[in-house]
């Protein structure tokens, strides 16, 4: 996680307000996993106006750690980050019967046939195809979250 | 079967033959035997019967002479020669003259026929002599009586002097007997022809006699007195004619000379005549035989017919027998002639019979015996001339037959080897075809090399003996094995894929010359690496193919055996296909990996450019949206989210310019201006445009470029951006130190080398960096990244221009990038290092 290289986040210029509203372990809702930092600062700013609690991830393994330690109802999951793919931190939650039931959705730049496809069969529940609407993602997330709760 | 054939086949044809040929030597044996036999019984009882004829001519004289003699006896007793003598004196007595004679006799004559038997006085009173005494006195004998009809005696002018009964006349001196007799007074004996005596009232029975008149002479015996006559029956008289036998059927006859019978014991005499031929052989005078043709006695066949002329007596007068001469005559019935014959001819025909009919049982067995071969040749011919190759012809005659019969045996033989050959090598063939289709099925539907080698080991199994098989390939530069794919019998494939030199291999030889090479023995020899190896493996011989494709030898196949002498020049028939199949498929499966790969390099392009576009137009979306939807944004917020919106539209520009750039580049449609170039000027004109970027970091840029360096051959503009890029980087990933441009000559290249003390590459890094949408330092850095084709589009400059890029880091110290650009010449190699698929890795000096 950036948290985990402050030499880095500093110079991030879009890190440290989305840092600062990290919610204390166990109270997270939502996790983001993308390598791409200004779509994960697009994502976070909706989210933070809203008041729903997130966390960031921005490689594979840091993802998948962070799953675990988060539990979060909704994991929005990039393919492409370095270290582990989306697929690959997909199914091995999927695997986990403690997290199972993680809502995972997939976001694919590619939009390709094959990924969507891929998507599914590694066990995501849905998948958005970048460039997405922060505004439709942000109406399923109510939905999601009006549904658990 | 046609019913005629059997008429037509050689085996009745030598029945027949034989038959025919015996048939007509029985036919003459017989003709010949019955002729001869014939012959000679015809000689034998030819001369018999004319022996029995001479005797019985003998007889006859005998007997008639015998009664000649008892009349002449009687007409010279003295009774008979008185009463003439008294008889003749009446008419001296009277001196009668002739006409006193006549007239005498005249009157005598009517008393005579006026008389009424012989009790009539008159005639009582004129045989009142001892003339007539003695005559009844002589018939009471009876055989005397039997014999002598009548006896008459007369006086010398032919008047009756004595009779024994009173005869129907009583002058007889015109009669020819008496003429005859008395013969003017000399006396001769007479004998007349058979004539009638007297017919029966039935005319059942004629009776014949014959007259015999003898002179009764005067004492003296000089002159004859008057005659005496007797009548003659002929039934008695030739009784002993008929007595005469040799044999149970012949018989005798007595015949005058005017052909008439005048005795046959079978027919009425005169009732047949003798032939005029056989008269004309009769009447010689001479005793013989001969042949009577159609003889009326034995119902007309042929008899034999002895003759002998009965001899004249003495003194007989020439009128006798009527002037005719007698011949005794005797035949018999040809049954009994030639019966002997025919129980020779039954002999012979018995014989002759079974000489036919073991002829004809010869003739089979013999016509068995040459044409049953024949029949059995034709039948073997035959049943070979079907197709019955193995049938063989079993004739054991030891001639001619046999050897033509051992001929076809050898010609069968030889058809039979031939077809057999000739099946076999069909079927061979048919083999080798079906092999070579289920390769080229195998080739034609699998694209990997292993599965193909597996299939064909299997199938060449099939045909050819081996212990073990391998396949050699070489990398594409023909230098190297590049894969060896090895099988020994029941053992799964081995696949060896290290490179191996081919040097001092029989795989370099066969690949060098392209010919084909086949180790009789490897014992004999120890020419090449493989000999030894397989020596110590227990091989003994080895055949190696080469795999031609495209007019180059791309590797080989090859077959050894524990056998020595295994292989031959015929295996390539079969081989030599197959190598061309493994040809087809290696290039296949080359041409389809190469296809599969640049396809891959596509697909992820364009899978790349497509993520490459999306994230930063995800952002520009995802910002432009918040902007929207949010009015109570802050304003340096506001000014955040624009700056980022900016930000990713340059980002989109650039990603969209070096697309296009690459693109260009590979497709080929860059416009290269390729001239003589300094090197030290090119480095100063691209440190320019970087410099203000270098400032702002505080990073000096060093130039170590001679400008003694040789002109190299390039294109500036593209040099530039080569320049620009390393540049570029450098500045990016370093914070600290400084950057230097070094320019080294190394042979007929210039290499530059941009030097940075920044944050380094990891190792495993070093490969990728110049992959399409590599990002250099993806998670160290904050910087907004660059499009990820920067380093791509150098190489393809550098390659195109005839030189190489690579890199050298240390992470943490530095990162040190070098590019070659060879010198200038007017003859340059063709600029264009063409293929990217065959460049070395990059990093390799």
């Amino acid at each position: 996680m950036c948290l985990g290289d402050p030499s880095i986040s500093k110079r991030h210029p879009l890190r440290t307000p989305v840092a600062g509203k990290v919610e204390p372990l166990g109270s997270v809702t939502i996790l983001i996993a993308d390598d791409e930092p200004y779509i994960v600062r697009s994502l976070s700013y909706i989210l933070q106006r809203e008041g729903i609690s997130f966390a960031i991830a921005t490689d594979g393994q840091e993802a998948l750690q962070m799953v675990r330690q988060h539990r979060p109802k909704i994991f929005f999951l990039d393919i492409m980050m370095p270290k582990k793919t989306g697929f690959e931190v997909c199914a091995e939650v999927k695997r986990d019967p403690d997290l199972r039931s993680t809502h995972i959705i997939m976001l694919t730049a590619k939009g390709q046939e094959e990924d969507k496809q891929k998507s599914l069969t590694s066990g995501a529940n849905e998948y958005i195809t970048k460039p997405f609407s922060p505004r439709h993602v942000l109406a399923r997330v109510r939905e999601l979250l009006g549904n658990s709760q | 079967m046609d019913p005629l054939r059997i008429f037509k086949s050689f085996k009745t044809k030598i029945t027949v033959l034989i038959l025919v040929v015996g048939l007509l030597v029985v036919l003459m044996g017989l003709a010949v035997t019955y002729w001869v036999a014939r012959n000679h019984l015809q000689n034998t009882i030819g001369a018999q019967y004319r022996e029995l004829a001479l005797e019985t001519a003998q007889k006859v004289r005998l007997i008639i002479e015998a009664n000649v003699t008892e009349v002449t006896v009687l007409a010279l007793s003295s009774d008979v020669r008185n009463s003439v003598g008294v008889a003749n004196a009446a008419y001296s007595k009277r001196r009668l003259d002739d006409a006193g004679i006549r007239t005498r006799i005249q009157s005598l004559e009517d008393l005579w026929n006026r008389s009424e038997g012989a009790d009539d006085p008159f005639v009582h009173g004129f045989l009142a002599n001892p003339a007539s005494d003695l005559i009844n006195g002589f018939l009471r004998n009876p055989d005397e009586r039997a014999e002598h009809l009548s006896l008459i005696v007369t006086d010398e002018r032919g008047l009756l002097v004595g009779a024994d009964a009173k005869p129907a006349r009583i002058y007889y001196g015109e009669e020819p007997w008496w003429r005859a007799a008395f013969n003017e007074g000399r006396g001769s004996t007479y004998i007349s022809d058979v004539e009638t005596f007297q017919e029966t009232t039935e005319g059942s029975e004629k009776v014949f006699k014959i007259t015999m008149a003898v002179p009764v002479m005067e004492a003296t015996g000089r002159r004859a007195i008057g005659v005496f006559k007797t009548d003659l029956q002929i039934k008695q008289f030739f009784e002993a004619v008929t007595q005469v036998h040799v044999a149970n059927s012949d018989h005798t006859m007595l015949a005058s000379s005017d052909g008439t019978l005048i005795f046959c014991p079978i027919f009425l005499i005169r009732n047949h005549t003798l032939r005029p031929e056989l008269m004309q052989a009769i009447f010689k005078n001479e005793p013989g035989w001969a042949i009577t043709r159609a003889d009326v006695h034995y119902s007309g066949r042929n008899s034999i017919n002895g003759f002998a002329p009965v001899p004249s007596l003495a003194d007989i007068h020439p009128a006798s027998f009527n002037g005719k001469k007698w011949y005794i005559f005797t035949s018999q019935n040809p049954t009994e002639t030639y019966s002997s014959i025919s129980t020779l001819l039954n002999w012979i025909l018995l014989t002759g019979g079974s000489g036919i009919i073991l002829l004809l049982f010869l003739g089979l067995r013999a016509a068995h015996y040459l044409v049953q071969p024949l029949q059995d040749l034709r039948e073997g011919v035959k049943r070979i001339g079907f197709g019955n190759l193995n049938h063989r012809l079993k004739i054991r005659t030891g001639d001619e037959i046999q050897e033509l019969a051992d001929e076809f045996n050898e010609m069968a033989f030889k058809l039979q080897t031939s077809y057999t050959g000739l099946e076999q090598k069909v079927a061979e063939r048919t083999k080798e075809l079906a092999v070579i289709n289920k390769i080229t099925r195998t080739v034609s539907s699998k694209l990997n090399i292993t599965e193909i080698f597996d299939s064909i080991c299997d199938e060449v199994n099939r045909l050819l003996d081996y212990d073990r098989i391998s396949l050699v390939l070489l990398d594409d530069s023909q230098q190297q094995i590049a894969l060896r794919l090895t099988k020994t019998k029941d053992v799964p494939t081995d696949v060896h894929d290290r490179p191996q030199p081919k040097t001092g291999t029989v795989i370099g030889r066969v690949v060098e010359s392209e010919q084909p090479f086949i180790r009789a023995d490897i014992l004999e020899a120890d020419e090449f690496v493989e000999d030894r190896l397989m020596k110590e493996a227990g091989l003994r011989s080895y055949i190696v193919v080469p795999i031609i494709s495209q007019n180059q030898s791309i590797g080989t196949l090859n077959l050894a055996s524990r056998r020595p002498r295994a292989y031959a020049n015929r295996n390539l028939e079969i081989l030599v296909p197959i190598a061309e199949q493994l040809a087809i498929a290696a290039e296949t499966i080359r041409l389809f990996e190469q296809t599969k790969k640049l396809d891959q390099l596509k697909s992820d392009f364009v899978s790349k450019v497509s993520h490459e576009l999306r994230t930063p137009l995800t952002s520009i979306k995802g910002f432009a949206e918040i902007l929207l939807s949010y009015h109570d944004i802050d304003l340096k917020t506001r000014q955040e989210f624009l700056t980022i919106i900016n930000e990713e539209s340059e980002r989109l520009t650039r990603l969209i310019n070096d697309i296009l750039d690459i693109s260009k580049i590979e497709a080929g449609k860059t416009e290269w201006r390729i001239q003589p170039l300094s090197p030290t000027e090119i480095v100063v004109h691209a440190v320019k445009s970087v410099r203000a970027m270098a400032l702002e970091k505080n990073l000096p840029i060093v130039i170590d470029v001679p400008e003694s360096l040789p002109k190299i051959r390039g294109d500036r503009d593209h040099l530039i951006q080569v320049l620009d890029n390393l540049l570029g980087n450098a500045i990016k990933f370093s914070n600290r130190g400084h950057i230097t441009i070094q320019g080294v000559q190394e042979d007929r290249m210039v290499r530059i080398s941009v030097i940075d003390t920044g944050v380094g590459i990891p190792d495993e890094d070093l490969q990728k960096i110049f992959d399409k949408f590599h990002h250099l330092g993806d998670t160290r850095t904050g910087k907004p990244r660059g499009t990820g084709l920067g380093l791509s589009i150098c190489r393809e400059i550098v390659q195109y221009l005839g030189g190489k890029i690579w890199c050298e880091s240390r992470l943490g110290e530095g990162s040190r990038f070098h590019f070659t650009v060879p010198l200038w010449s007017e003859h340059p190699a063709a600029p264009g290092g063409g293929d990217p698929d065959r460049i070395n890795p990059a990093g390799d000096p």
